[in-house]
């Protein structure tokens, strides 16, 4: 406790700080305040005692002294600064902003003799009116606001003065923007004023103990406790202090929920998520983010995100400033991003801001963590089914580090262990890796470097190995030009590609190679500046190089019988310029205006066919065959993507939100399955398949209740969304190694609408949320011909469409270390296409199916608990260990994935697959070291 | 830890390899009754069959055949070919033979009874190819076996579609067949208990039947992916050495059906769509296949496709011990255990459990009496042991020969 090490010192040093012996000759020629006391300390033969962060920057006066005290000497260094000194025995004691008095008051120790005191000084205790540290022990901390105390000024050994000028800069810590017209007040003497242009302020105060309150709509009201010595300086930052919060499952965004105009986004803090109970003890923030309200997915077992309505490939997953094809692992039962390395995630769901695009839905920003620069340190978690690791290592102190993630599975290792025939030949393994390097040039110019890499490999049938990866790197170069405005570059290179190899050993005549690959280069040019106080722009340009291999096939043995066969090579530029400007008209009106230009230019060379347009793409109806030479404009698109949000206060912690948006998707994922597949593979727009636009219009309502002192966090927002150009294929389309896809595709228009509820409890020994999602999601496909409409040409809901959507996580901290957290979800089950009927047909039985996802399979909800073991908190303790003991599906609900049927051997057979239908018991040991 | 471990396996058995999928019986909902046409005109001269029938519900059994429908197919020439329902056969036979011709397109028309007037588009015969099947004894996925495959050589350069099916026939020859057969009779009051048994010479000849069974699955081919236009040892059928099926003269025969694109797409996304293939987690989206015959006067929906395509076929018969000389004989499908029933325990009418439960058997049609003893002793065993025709047919094939 330092407030009880200062507090001793007084008990300590009693004596006077004077000494009268003098030093011949001493000189400061442009140094540091550091190395002049160093070059006293020589002199004197005393040692200085000090922290070497209180004299950064101070420079000692280019001067000489002839036969001065070592007191004339240290008063002269010391004058212009914060700091005082105290020489003691052979000791030189420096301290920050205190004077250390070597008298106590008479009325310190009331009880104390005063005969028995050996004080010797030449100033008489009553005339002065020293301010004393203790003063300020019994401050009440019954506020969750920052009650970090603040020394302004020097404290002078006679204070005649009463009145001193403190002056300051309040900046919002997210931006590092002034902050103008913010209110600052005292809150006993009533004295306040308010910051200029420039987020600057001067306040008259009274020595001693002051508390000052700086408020605004908008912020939460920050009270710093100060103490005053003299006149000196008080900067704010406004968001900083509410991140102090402890034990909050998704907190530091809950102010800007309300602040800024964006509708639609959710930040999930990586940290504050592991009360949290998951399955099989991953702690995971992908998956948190499908208990949150707008974000779905089909069930446990499908990749991808479905976010208000929109398609699995409709989201924009970036980490680190580089798109993620595909973020997980196993059929999505884990997400390929190692926990440990994610700061947060930032959901944009509903305004999406403009420097993003290319993507319908969402955007997903992932970020990774800056590692620590001063000390080396790492996670570990080990579950039963995966291990984590994370290291941060401090490269050069205070200028760079590196943090260096990874993670493994031991399930090939299990598979391997087992009875089973069958099994034994299976291969499930995946493992990803992350380092990212982050290095601060100088004040103003810092580089992060990030590099990742994926892998999952698994077999359904024992001669077909499947495999898929994804790697990245990016590089994000940050300039501040000025206060006002700054930069950033960002360059990344994404590959994502899967892979079947088919080795059948009885016949290799027959083994193949067949594979996928997409690469992608994106140059990113962003920047914030602050106009004046009321505009805030970010403006800048992007542009992406697609080089994609649609598929290739490839026989493995040298008398083979099959035919190489691949499929031209693509090649696209997609590019964007993007403006917005945050504009705040007054105090309770922010209205936030962008859009971005987009453009997308399918490249040569390349071949594209011409089909008669009354008939259906075939390959009967193919009129001409065109050739594009090397870089040649194939097609090119222009999108327009207008994106307005407002915001309008209309109390001080509750506020309305409205937003119009528009994106533009130029590259597709192709699908015949259900839900995403590992397999699926991704294609640009060209002649034939048109980009998919969406156009969101959104408004929401978001207060911050305070009920008996805890405050809870709601937000209603609705949304309705009109989809153009959605793909959807006709009934049984071959999509792989085809050279034709656009006579497979169908595209049709959709509609999304919804209204999502989140009720926040951040903080306090009960914590969580309880989120509800009403939301439809409907396709229609009315091509020109039979084959291209289906369901008759109506409005039919989307393989995910699933109305009503529960989630409640809670948390209950028991004591320090033990917390009990529980997780319930509600969903209505998902559409399907069943059968009506059964024929006979060629000597064996099927089923007729009904009209598309006319049925739906049960509800689906799941019960889950956790209890969480904190290790204990010996400062001494090598590492920080902590135990997660979970149960995933409490219940046993047996909630239905899939159903299908089947014709075996002639008869039609029905199947049901449900994941997880049992109770799923999970330890995890984390430790920090 | 047993607990963990055991739910660690658990997890891997349904994550896709396995998938905790189970079976289940569904039920009907919103029944949807449509006609469903099957044919597949070829260019031999015959009387050429098309089968109606309607789609039945989960708890139905069987289809039921459409009768007193008008059905013909017309030609370009405006020639057409009538047909007429033959209950026998359960399907639509043309009133005179005749083929499919190249240079021809044809088009089936169907009135119902309920006057719902239905047609296809012009379908024209697709280029003649001919199928040459390979019988041999080798390796396939680690079992020696019996294998047929196909093979053929186009004579064009286009790519060709094929559709395979394949009849086969085997001999069984029971192992414990008898010159009697046993009978009970029950006397009143007509307990358990109170049962004579006596015997009679079998009738009819049951040691030695023949299986006829045409194959269920679809199976296609195409030569898109060949280097030749050809279709290359495609494997149609394999026995291992070990099956009781081809334990003593065996023969399988191919038909090839080379089909138009159209109808080879609508049997493959029938297979796809119906197959096992996909893994659980994602099945492919089904859906209602779009076939080539279209309702004149209603949008319903029809199934199937009228098919014209290229005949050819080929059988070849083997026996076991000339593909496989010197080995063992497979055994038969099931184990048969001998049992001896004593007709003096009967007498009794205290008859010991054992007794009473064979006569059950017997009674009941599971087990069969084939030997009797003078000392009273009859020899039981399961039924498909000592009769063939309990499993199979005595008729020989037309085309059978030894």
């Amino acid at each position: 406790m330092p407030k009880f090490l200062i507090t001793s010192l007084f008990f300590l040093i009693i004596f006077s700080k004077g000494e009268a012996q003098t030093i011949d000759q001493i000189s400061f020629n442009n140094e540091t305040i550091e190395s002049a006391i160093l070059k006293l300390e020589l002199k004197t033969q005393k040692k200085a005692y000090f922290d070497s962060e209180w004299l950064k920057g101070i420079y000692a006066p280019n001067k000489s002294y002839q036969e001065k005290t070592l007191s004339y000497i240290l008063d002269d260094l010391l004058s212009d600064n914060n700091i005082n000194y105290l020489v003691y025995n052979n000791q030189i004691i420096l301290s920050k902003n205190n004077y250390i008095y070597s008298v106590l008051p008479d009325n310190f120790y009331p009880k104390r003799n005063k005969n028995s005191d050996s004080i010797t000084s030449n100033i008489s205790v009553a005339e002065i009116n020293p301010v004393f540290y203790k003063n300020f022990e019994n401050i009440n901390s019954d506020d969750e606001i920052e009650e970090k105390i603040s020394f302004i000024g020097k404290q002078k050994e006679v204070n005649a003065i009463k009145t001193y000028t403190i002056s300051g800069k309040i900046t919002d810590r997210k931006t590092g923007f002034p902050l103008s017209y913010l209110n600052i007040k005292t809150l006993k003497n009533d004295i306040s004023t308010i910051t200029n242009e420039n987020g600057e302020y001067s306040l008259k105060l009274p020595i001693g103990e002051n508390t000052v309150l700086v408020s605004s709509i908008g912020y939460l009201p920050q009270k710093r406790k100060i103490i005053v010595y003299s006149n000196g300086s008080l900067n704010f930052s406004l968001t900083e202090s509410i991140s102090q919060l402890d034990e909050v499952i998704i907190s530091s965004k809950n102010r800007e929920v309300i602040r800024t105009a964006i509708t639609g986004v959710t930040t999930i803090d990586a940290k504050e998520i592991k009360n949290i109970p998951m399955v099989l003890g991953e702690r995971d923030v992908l998956k948190v983010a499908v208990i949150m309200p707008g974000v779905k997915t089909a069930g446990e077992g499908s990749a991808g995100f479905n976010v208000r309505g929109g398609k699995t490939d409709q989201n924009l997953i970036l980490l680190d400033g580089g798109l993620i094809y595909n973020p997980f692992h196993f059929f999505g039962f884990f997400s390929a991003v190692n926990p440990y390395t994610i700061s947060k995630v930032d959901i944009y769901k509903g305004s999406i801001p403009s420097e993003f695009g290319g993507r319908l839905s969402s955007v997903f920003d992932i970020q990774t963590k800056d590692g620590d620069k001063s000390k080396f340190s790492g996670e570990a978690g080990i579950g039963p089914v995966t291990s984590n690791v994370m290291v941060n290592i401090p490269i050069v102190k205070n200028k760079s580090s590196l943090i260096v993630g990874g993670r493994a599975t031991y399930s090939d290792w299990i598979l391997k262990s087992l009875d089973d025939e069958d099994l034994k030949d299976s291969q499930a393994s995946f493992f990803d890796g992350l380092i990212k390097y982050n290095h601060i040039l100088n004040e103003n110019n810092n580089i992060e470097a990030t590099a990742y890499y994926s892998k999952d490999k698994f077999n359904l049938t024992s001669d077909s190995l499947y495999s898929y990866s994804n790697r990245l790197a990016s590089i994000k170069w940050n300039h501040t030009f000025s206060d006002k405005h700054r930069s950033t570059f960002l360059l990344t290179n994404t590959k994502y590609n899967f892979d079947i190899d088919y080795e059948n050993n009885d016949e290799p005549r027959e083994n193949f190679d067949f594979g996928f690959e997409i690469n992608e280069t994106l140059a990113k040019l962003k920047f914030n500046y602050a106009l004046n106080k009321k505009h805030h722009l970010t403006y800048g340009v992007s542009s992406k190089l697609y080089n994609t291999k649609p598929g290739f096939f490839n026989p493995t043995d040298s008398n083979t019988l099959l035919e190489r066969k691949v499929i031209d090579e693509e090649k696209a530029l997609e590019s964007g310029i993007f403006i917005a400007d945050e504009f705040k008209f007054n105090d309770k009106l922010l209205i936030n205006v962008g859009a971005r230009l987009s453009n997308f230019v399918n490249l040569g060379s390349g071949t594209e066919l011409v089909y008669d347009k009354n008939l259906p793409k075939s390959n009967e109806s193919v009129i001409d065959t065109l050739q594009y030479g090397n870089n040649e404009v194939i097609e090119s698109f222009y999108g327009i993507e207008p994106r307005v949000s407002l915001r309008y206060f209309l109390t001080e912690d509750f506020s309305i939100k409205a937003s119009y948006d528009r994106n533009k998707q130029y590259i597709h994922l192709l699908s015949t399955n259900t839900t995403q597949s590992p397999t699926d593979t991704w294609k640009i727009s060209d002649t034939n398949i048109e980009p998919q636009t969406a156009d969101q219009y959104s408004i929401g309502l978001y207060n911050n209740l305070k009920i008996k002192g805890e405050i809870f966090e709601a937000t209603l927002e609705g949304y309705y969304k009109n989809l153009d150009n959605m793909l959807d294929y006709k009934v049984g389309a071959e999509l792989i190694l085809n050279q034709n896809l656009e006579t497979e595709v169908i595209q049709g228009k959709g509609k999304a609408y919804g209204i999502e509820f989140l009720l926040k409890k951040p903080n306090g020994r009960l914590n969580g949320w309880i989120g509800y999602t009403y939301s439809r999601t409907f396709l229609k496909l009315d091509g020109e011909f039979d084959e291209e409409i289906v369901n008759g040409g109506d409005y039919f809901p989307a393989n995910f469409d699933k109305p009503h959507d529960f989630s409640l996580v809670l948390n209950y901290k028991l004591t320090k270390r033990y917390s009990f957290s529980a997780n319930f979800i509600y969903q209505t089950g998902r559409p399907i296409t069943y059968p009506v009927g059964n024929y006979d047909y060629n000597n064996a039985s099927y089923v007729l199916y009904s009209d598309r996802n006319e049925f739906r399979i049960p509800d689906y909800y799941r019960l889950d608990l956790g209890v969480n073991i904190e290790g204990n908190h010996k400062i001494k303790k090598l590492a920080h260990s902590f135990w997660n003991i979970s149960i995933y599906n409490v219940l046993g609900r047996n909630n239905p994935y899939s159903v299908y049927f089947v014709t075996d051997n002639g008869e039609v057979k029905a199947y049901k697959t449900s994941i997880f239908s049992i109770p799923v018991p999970t330890v995890t040991y984390n430790f920090k070291f | 830890m047993m607990l963990l471990k055991k739910h660690i396996i658990f997890l891997f058995l349904i994550m896709g390899l396995y998938g905790c999928t189970e079976e289940f019986i569904p039920s009907t909902e919103n029944f949807e009754d449509l006609l469903v046409v099957e044919t597949t005109i070829t260019d031999e001269f015959k009387f050429q069959k098309i089968k109606l029938t309607n789609t039945y519900t989960f708890e139905d059994t069987l289809t039921r055949p459409v009768t007193n429908a008008k059905v013909f197919i017309k030609d370009d020439l405006n020639q057409e070919y009538l047909f007429q329902y033959k209950e026998e056969d359960t399907a639509y036979l043309s009133i005179e033979k005749f083929k499919a011709e190249s240079n021809k397109s044809y088009q089936l028309h169907i009135e119902t009874a309920a006057r719902e007037k239905y047609k296809s588009t012009q379908v024209t015969l697709p280029p003649i190819s001919n199928v040459d099947l390979k019988l041999s004894a080798q390796e396939v996925d680690g079992e020696f076996g019996a294998t047929y495959k196909v093979s053929n050589e186009s004579t064009t350069n286009d790519a060709i579609y094929y559709r395979y099916e394949y009849q086969e026939a085997y001999k069984v020859i029971v192992p414990d067949w008898g010159l009697v057969d046993g009978y009970i009779y029950r006397e009143p009051p007509y307990t358990e208990n109170y049962f004579y048994i006596y015997y009679l010479p079998r009738e009819e000849q049951n040691r030695v039947c023949y299986t006829v069974k045409k194959s269920k699955e679809i199976i296609i081919a195409n030569t898109n992916n060949q280097i030749e236009n050809n279709v290359e040892d495609l494997l149609i059928k394999f026995y291992s050495q070990d099956s009781w099926r081809i334990a003593h003269r065996y023969a399988l025969k191919v038909e090839q059906y080379v089909e138009n694109l159209d109808a080879y797409n609508y049997y493959k996304n029938l297979k796809k769509i119906s197959g096992n293939t996909s893994n659980s987690l994602s099945p492919t989206q089904p859906g209602y296949i779009e076939g080539n015959i279209q309702s004149v006067t209603s949008d319903r929906n029809v199934l199937g496709y009228f098919d014209i395509a290229s005949y050819s076929s080929e059988r070849i018969f083997f026996n076991y011990d000339d593909l496989f000389p010197h080995q063992p004989k497979p055994n038969y499908y099931i184990d048969c255990n001998v049992e001896k029933l004593d007709r003096r325990w009967i007498h009794s009418r205290n008859p010991p459990p054992e007794a009473v439960r064979l006569s059950m058997y017997i009674s009941s049609g599971v087990k069969s009496v084939f030997k009797v003893f003078p000392d009273y002793l009859y020899w039981v065993v399961e039924t498909p042991c000592t009769k063939c025709t309990s499993i199979s047919s005595n008729e020989i094939p037309d085309f059978w020969y030894e």
